[in-house]
């Protein structure tokens, strides 16, 4: 009996025993044993991870959390510790790419009195497909004593959660930012950090079908800033006219400063006042090792979004970023490559740099000059300047006109100047290579003003502004062609740079250019061309907010 | 021997339980590292959600926020929509807003839009597939107001056919021709807006015990009604609704109140949402929107 009890006793042992082994043998496998490829790891970094400060002067950079590619950061718990430094703040963790709209929301926050460390947790809510691939903290931090500071990440405390199988990612290469508490980089410039960008060249002609290279430039203006000053993120936005051109190309992120000792001087265009009318060829130049957070463009609507992100050491962050960019020639027609938005940061103690936008590129695709079979001559009339001559040197303008309907695909376009009479009726003659035919439409905008659809050759209109039409009527003849308009205004109200509609921006722009009479601000919103921007220039762009498109 | 038989087997036991503790140690060591980062995500969901903050790439300080002004997320074909416009301009002065919709016009009608703050006059104007807004400021000089967290002006809308109805914000970071927020500077501030969405349904009003059907043939009877004294603080109100769809049959209740304010007036019954909108001694109004 007692051996039987013994014996049942010793398999119910050897079960438990063989039980717990493969509970061992399972834990082993998953937790300890587990291959390098299954980890999935963040990389922490600083940017810029080295830089000098002042004693006490404040200064804030970024802590970037790169996941793998891919994959998404849901929540940061992050504690930063300083040595001959204070910390005085960690920011939320916030996505790093205009297209992310992750909201992080701060869930934990403390910090040592005497700022010796500081922890930040925030997690957003977003789906598994929005979660952001890279997050940044901003921290803010001053040097104590002179001598060299570090603030670097308590690795045991980090914990960075996604939509990975484990939840919580493991940690990959760290690095820690190094400090020179010197004293001379704590010299605030007494202007506020400037940035410029541009494209360049500022013209090129080219044919339908070929290419044309422009390249984005982006520099720190030397006047409001100190040596050290770099770019660390460039974001932009950018426009072209998609009936003309489209976008075939967007080259990398590249550092012309390499380039800069062989080049002249009239070659890099912030340095010279007159721009350069061919570009350095960048192709031989390395791309940065920058992290492209967009690079988007849009051959239908014409948008251009461009944004990049250096997490490199000061000594690394580039001075003079560039990006180059390819057009096609889509049809004959002009217009500008422009900027709409720009964005530049760096190893400066705000959060980004004053953009000043330099300079857009124009192109002219096709022989614009040489003669058109159908030549129009056409009279307009304006709104705002009734049945008078404009002030000297406002007596002429450039107009866009285009044909359309009449069996032609899309409008074409072309620019003129008109001058005006005494009785500010506007003359200019356009050429266009166009079949002779009926049924054409003519579309035409003003500098200051929305675009106008006319479809017959001699419209009237009982009550200003009120001509509108359908299809065109026009029939057009080869060579010359006398088309008076002047029985309907042009409406005014898109003002320059023109996106094609009348709104806030047109309004903002006329209320800040109020009472003025400089020439940049009567060329930009002087509406009735009396030399001054006034009380009637406002009330037409407000009028105009009934009207709000240009016609198509 | 017998008694180095026994020893050998109480060893063997205690090591076996030390054993099975240490496993049991261990799992319970890694759930609860994995508990920390889950944590996290439950809280997340608690915590009322913060403004972005600045980013290298700056996201832009000024938001737009769409609300119903009643915060209402039903209303029935009859009654008009109200939708206020929230602004906050982070304490930078503005000279002028657009707001740009974009709506199905086959399932909402825009009737008009009046401003809330006097300091701005907005104008209307539609086209085929988008309701442009501009407010500005009435002032011919301005140097531009500051507004945190203000609705700005209402937009009324007519509810045209059942289904969900979407107010999408026309908005792209740096595009000038959606919607904006112009500062003094003349610099787009808007950074975010929340678009919204509400139900468009059949409203079903019902007392004690009376059955009704609606469009979608969905059988509606109030079966319960029980709304405390006006004196409790901890009291909830409760309604029970029987619900019959085909040969289906379910008693739903909905309840609300209590010091925690709970409010439990919207499930998804038979393929329909049901919104009770108002509770009075005498019955109930209920919006049932069909979801497919």
């Amino acid at each position: 009996m007692n051996t039987d009890g013994s014996k049942k006793k010793l398999v119910l042992l050897l079960f438990v025993g063989f039980l717990a082994i493969i509970f061992f043998g399972y834990i082993l496998s998953v937790y300890i044993f587990k291959t390098g490829a299954a980890i999935e790891q963040v990389n922490v970094t600083f940017s810029p991870n080295s830089l000098t400060s002042g004693i006490n002067a404040e200064k804030q950079i970024d802590v970037v959390v790169q996941a793998p590619q891919g994959k998404g950061i849901s929540g940061v718990d992050m504690t930063l510790l300083a040595q001959n430094a204070k910390i005085s703040n960690l920011s939320t963790a916030s996505p790093l790419g205009a297209d992310n709209k992750s909201t992080f929301t701060e869930v934990k926050k403390s910090t040592a009195p005497d700022g010796s460390w500081i922890t930040e947790s925030s997690v957003t809510i977003s789906q598994d497909t929005d979660l952001p691939q890279i997050v940044r903290m901003k921290v803010t931090f001053a040097c104590t004593s002179a001598g060299t500071a570090k603030i670097f990440i308590d690795k045991a405390k980090l914990e960075v959660v996604g939509n990975i199988t484990n939840h919580s990612y493991e940690l990959g290469t760290t690095e820690e930012l190094s400090i020179n508490c010197s004293g001379s980089g704590g010299v605030t410039p007494a202007q506020a950090p400037t940035a410029y960008a541009g494209v360049a060249p500022p013209s090129a002609t080219f044919a339908v079908g070929a290419k044309s290279q422009y390249l984005l430039f982006f520099a720190v203006d030397p006047s409001t800033t100190v040596s050290t000053s770099a770019i660390s993120a460039v974001d932009v936005y950018l426009t072209f006219d998609p009936k003309i051109v489209q976008v075939s190309e967007i080259g990398d992120l590249k550092d012309l400063i390499t380039l800069r000792s062989s080049l002249p001087a009239s070659l890099l265009p912030l340095e010279n006042s007159n721009i350069a009318p061919i570009i350095p060829d960048v192709s031989t130049l390395p791309a940065l090792p920058c992290t492209k957070i967009d690079r988007a463009w849009d051959n239908n609507t014409g948008q251009i979004h461009i944004s990049y992100a250096c997490a490199l050491s000061q000594d690394k962050l580039p001075k003079y970023p560039v990006i180059p960019l390819t057009l096609v020639g889509k049809a004959q027609g002009q217009g500008d490559l422009a900027f709409t938005s720009a964005k530049i940061t760096g190893n400066i103690p705000q959060d980004a740099y004053n953009v000043n936008t330099v300079m857009t590129a124009k192109y002219v695709v096709g022989d614009l000059q040489s003669q058109g079979n159908v030549k129009l001559n056409l009279k307009l009339k304006f709104q705002g300047i009734e049945n008078k001559q404009p002030a000297e040197g406002l007596r002429s303008m450039l107009v866009k006109c285009g044909l359309g309907d009449g069996g032609l695909n899309a409008p074409v376009y072309q620019n003129a100047t008109f001058t005006s009479d005494a009785s500010g009726i506007w003359s200019g003659s356009l050429n266009f290579n166009v079949p002779a035919g009926s049924g054409y439409k003519v579309l035409c905008k003003g500098p200051k003003h929305l675009q106008k659809k006319i479809c017959d050759d001699s419209p009237k209109e009982t009550f200003p502004g009120t001509y509108n039409c359908d299809r065109g009527q026009i029939t057009l003849k080869n060579g010359e062609n006398n088309l008076d308009f002047s029985g309907v205004y042009m409406r005014v109200g898109d003002l320059p740079p023109q996106n094609g509609i009348v709104n806030a921006y047109d309004l903002t722009l006329i209320i800040k250019l109020l009472d003025r009479s400089d020439d940049q601000s009567v060329n930009i919103a002087d509406l009735n061309l009396d030399k001054n921007v006034g009380a009637i220039d406002q009330s037409l762009v407000i009028s105009a907010l009934s009207h709000k498109l240009d016609e198509q | 021997m017998e008694n180095e038989k026994k020893l050998y087997t109480i060893h063997f036991f205690w090591l076996a339980i030390l054993v099975i503790l240490l496993v049991i140690f261990f799992i319970f060591w890694r759930n609860a590292k994995s508990l920390k980062s889950s944590q996290i995500s439950l809280k997340k969901k608690s915590e009322s959600v913060k403004q972005i903050p600045t980013l290298t790439i700056p996201v832009l300080p000024g938001r737009f926020k769409l609300k119903t002004a009643d915060d209402s997320f039903s209303y029935s074909v009859e009654e008009p929509i109200n939708i206020d416009l929230y602004i906050n301009t982070k304490n930078i002065p503005i000279i002028g807003f657009d707001l740009v919709l974009i709506y199905d016009p086959t399932r909402l009608k825009f009737d008009q839009t009046k401003s809330l703050d006097s300091d701005f006059s907005v104008s209307a104007f539609r086209s085929a597939d988008k309701l442009s807004i501009t407010g500005y400021q009435k002032s011919m000089k301005s140097t531009g107001k500051v507004i945190n967290e203000n609705k700005v002006l209402t937009l009324q809308f007519q509810p045209l056919k059942q289904g969900k109805a979407d107010l999408k914000l026309d908005f792209k970071p740096g595009k000038s021709s959606d919607s904006n927020i112009t500062s003094h500077e003349y610099k787009d501030i808007l950074g975010a807006g929340e678009d919204i969405s509400f139900n468009i349904g059949e409203k079903v009003i019902l007392s004690l015990n009376q059955v009704k059907k609606t469009k979608t043939d969905l059988q509606l009877s109030l079966t319960d009604l029980n709304i405390p004294e006006g004196q409790c603080i901890d009291c909830f109100i409760e309604v029970k609704v029987e619900f019959v769809k085909e040969k289906a049959k379910k008693i739903e209740t909905f309840e609300t109140g209590g010091i925690a304010g709970v409010v439990k007036l919207q499930k998804d019954i038979f393929g329909n949402h049901i919104d009770i909108k108002k509770i009075t001694e005498s019955g109930v109004e209920i919006i049932v929107t069909g979801l497919k």
